[in-house]
């Protein structure tokens, strides 16, 4: 579904990301972790087209983003960290242009946003401008607005930031769902309690360069991952 | 801790010479060079057309001994060009910056937080004043008498003439924040009215000031006496320009005194309104029957709600369709007096199309809808571009809205003005032509100079419509393709006859537009995915 190959990244002299590879399969979700600063969001970015890269390439579907970026951008969804969207817009006006762009009908698009709207507990708002809504609203809308066009791969960065509980517990039940119907999700995070227990895969990333990943036995054994991640960071007491 | 937040203060309005816009990178040095070089050109390019004013009135005001009129007209032009201008900018720096509330967090004075936020009110009007004042300086010493107490009085009076202007538009900055504070609905409708009616007021002033000046140069002696005994502002206005130390003195009190209240008066309420949201009723999401639409209808409806929900874009950006449905209704009412002022001109018949369409082009280049559209986009570019949406069709959307919003009122303006010159078929369809053509090249052109030079990293959206250098050097580059056509015209009506003159102007304008679209659709697109 994903598959990232000799990716780099450098920013002025200094690379963000060096040579990095991953494959990403149908049904998988693949977890990507490391310090602030390591590259994960430049990876990110770079998966969905909104970051030009230097050297390699990522094949979304077998399609490579930098000879079609737009078939690969209908086939995924891209979720920021910190979600940024039109405020000006309300939030059915937004999802409605998302679906519009993705050209969703009226039939589908409807039965998404109730679907959604409802497991997150965010249809009555709707009818609200995106500028009254609070940090985690906005989260959740930008999560529904990735849904709405049912993509095959979901793109996300830090997505737990700033969701309630049931909206968190929502989202990983929804994560798994999504794998579980033959999608596959990608995304970074710093919970790496949420990680272990909801990634069928992860990888480790340091200044820009993978330092392990598989399976999440492979890369933890017996020990947890909090205790491995500490330890590829040379961080870990004793 | 006033040091600190003016420091701060002018770090923000600086950052564009420090940093890449795009990237937010610290700039080259030669790049900080030809940005400082572009920002002189521009102001050199006012200034001209200011001090070509100036030279008008300064010789004959002169030589009637009437020094301080002619300060006092231009300081009276420039404090009224500086409210005006500042006005909008006042309510966008001082109640919309974004790190209003990182500031608030921290324990300062809300008061200092508005005695630096008006600083950088202050050093704008400081240079809308300095604009007008530096030519009329320099157009004085050139023509007028030189008396050396005039040269040292610029840079006090300009200083001092700012700080009236930072009272001005700070009065109407915080009107328009209390209006956005108690109203909840309708915001857009009653932001284009409460332009409508700004704009009104501007150009009522301009014309008044017009009139008057040229009652004035008609009526020197009896009008200067009149003036100095019933508007003694005005007369202390134009000493004080002329360095007499009394009426600075006065200046001084009576300008730092009005920059202490407006300081005054807006601490009480800053911290309200800052913390202070209303919110309207709350609607509740009622599903309906949704619709679709094609991706480009889409974007352009993102583009008409970005359009809505931001006052001073709307100002900026529909100024000349304001001014087109003006001119339409003007010309229906008074087409005897235009054609009879026509039947003044040789070859009234050939030259009405041509005139019409002058007219109409001058005012539609003041709709500058595409060149901060780029950079409005700011912190949600991210969303677009990770959309499937090819960057042209991002590019033609900004391009729809400009000719949804331009092409009816200009078509329109067009229109009216042809029957009331009374033009004829072949003549009208050439002039509709002309104005279809030069609209969609105005709004092309302003594309290109929005994604040449784009501000996406702003703390209010003022800075990106009113303070970026894309909308300025579009109104320009307009004013420059008309002054071409014009002269191209000129030149072509001996040989080709006058509507043989449009037809060549037709022609280049076709010319400009499909080299303008298709430098848009390649290079534009790069320049779209470098951003």
């Amino acid at each position: 579904m994903l598959n990232i190959q000799h990716l780099t990244k450098a920013y002025g002299g200094k690379k963000a990301v060096d040579d990095l590879s991953l494959h990403i399969r149908p049904g998988e979700i693949y977890g990507f972790i490391g310090h602030n600063g390591a590259g994960k969001t430049t990876t990110l970015k770079s998966c969905c087209g909104i970051l030009q890269f230097d050297e390699g390439d990522i094949l979304v579907d077998g399609v490579s983003i930098r000879q079609d970026p737009l078939a690969c951008k209908r086939r995924l969804a891209y979720i920021p960290d910190n979600p940024d969207l039109y405020e000006y817009m309300t939030g059915i006006q937004y999802l409605d242009f998302v679906a519009d762009v993705f050209g969703v009908t009226a039939a589908d698009r409807a039965g998404r946003i109730r679907r959604y709207g409802d497991a997150f507990g965010l249809t009555e708002d709707l009818a609200q401008p995106v500028s009254a809504y609070s940090h985690g609203m906005k989260q959740k809308l930008a999560i529904l607005s990735a849904l709405v066009h049912a993509p095959r791969l979901l793109l996300m960065d830090e997505p737990f930031v700033g969701l309630d509980p049931r909206a968190s517990h929502q989202l990983k039940v929804l994560m798994r769902q999504f794998c579980d119907e033959g999608g596959a999700i990608f995304f970074s995070t710093h919970v790496l309690e949420v990680a272990e227990k909801l990634c069928d895969k992860v990888a480790i990333i340091r200044a820009g360069r993978l330092v392990r990943a598989g399976t999440m036995e492979q890369v933890k054994g017996d020990d947890s991952l909090e205790e491995v991640f500490l330890e590829l960071e040379g961080e870990k007491e004793g | 801790m006033l040091t600190v937040l003016l420091k701060k203060q002018w770090l923000e309005m600086t950052a564009s010479l420090r940093r890449s816009s795009v990237t937010g990178r610290v700039r080259t040095g030669w790049k900080a060079a030809a940005f400082l070089v572009l920002a002189a050109c521009v102001a050199l390019l006012v200034m001209g057309s200011v001090g070509a004013l100036a030279a008008l009135i300064c010789q004959p005001l002169s030589d009637a001994g009437l020094d301080w009129l002619y300060f006092a007209l231009m300081g009276a032009g420039a404090l009224l060009a500086g409210v005006m201008g500042g006005g909008f900018t006042a309510y966008g720096i001082l109640y919309c910056a974004r790190d209003n509330e990182q500031l608030l967090a921290l324990p300062i004075p809300p008061g200092l937080i508005l005695a630096a936020r008006m600083a950088s009110v202050w050093l704008l009007g400081a240079g809308y004043l300095a604009v007008i004042l530096l030519p009329a300086y320099a157009v004085y010493f050139a023509l007028g008498a030189r008396p050396a107490a005039a040269a040292l009085a610029l840079l006090p009076v300009t200083a001092l003439l700012a700080c009236l202007t930072l009272a001005g538009s700070c009065l109407v900055g915080w009107l328009a924040a209390v209006a956005g504070s108690r109203i909840t609905r309708y915001k857009a409708v009653l932001s284009l009215l409460y332009a409508a009616l700004i704009l009104v007021l501007a150009f009522g002033s301009q014309f008044a000031v017009g009139k008057g000046m040229l009652w004035l140069m008609t009526h020197l002696d009896q009008a200067a006496s009149g003036l100095r005994a019933d508007a003694q502002a005005l007369y202390l206005l134009g000493r004080a320009s002329l360095g007499d130390l009394p009426a600075l003195g006065i200046l001084a009190a009576v300008s730092l005194g009005a920059a202490g209240a407006a300081w005054l008066a807006l601490r009480r309420s800053y911290l309200r309104i800052m913390t202070t949201r209303r919110g309207g009723p709350r609607a509740v999401y009622q599903e309906k029957p949704a619709r679709a639409h094609s991706v480009r209808a889409a974007l352009l409806a993102r583009e008409l709600r970005r359009l809505a929900g931001c006052t001073s874009y709307m100002v900026n950006g529909l100024l000349g369709s304001l001014l087109l449905a003006a001119a339409a209704v003007a010309a229906v009412w008074k087409a005897g007096l235009l054609r009879g002022a026509l039947a003044l001109l040789p070859g009234p018949a050939a030259l009405g199309p041509a005139l019409a369409c002058v007219s109409v082009c001058s005012l539609a280049s003041m709709n500058l809808l595409t060149p901060p559209s780029v950079s409005l986009e700011g912190g949600t570019l991210w969303l677009i571009r990770s959309l499937p949406v090819s960057p042209w069709q991002a590019l033609r959307a900004k391009l729809d809205l400009h000719m949804a919003l331009t092409l009816p009122p200009a078509l329109a303006a067009a229109v009216c003005l042809l029957w009331a010159v009374g033009s004829g078929p072949a003549g009208a369809l050439l002039a509709l032509a002309a104005v279809w053509l030069y609209t969609l090249l105005s709004g092309a052109l302003g594309l290109v100079l929005g994604l040449k030079l784009p501000n996406l990293h702003w703390t209010s959206e003022t800075a990106a419509v009113k303070q970026s250098a894309a909308p300025v050097l579009a109104l320009f580059a307009n004013w420059a393709v008309l002054a071409l056509l014009a002269g191209l015209w000129w030149l072509a009506r001996a040989p080709l006859g006058a509507l043989g003159g449009l037809a060549a102007c037709c022609a280049v304008l076709a010319a400009f537009c499909a080299g303008t679209l298709a430098w848009l659709r390649r290079g534009g697109a790069r320049a779209w995915q470098r951003l």
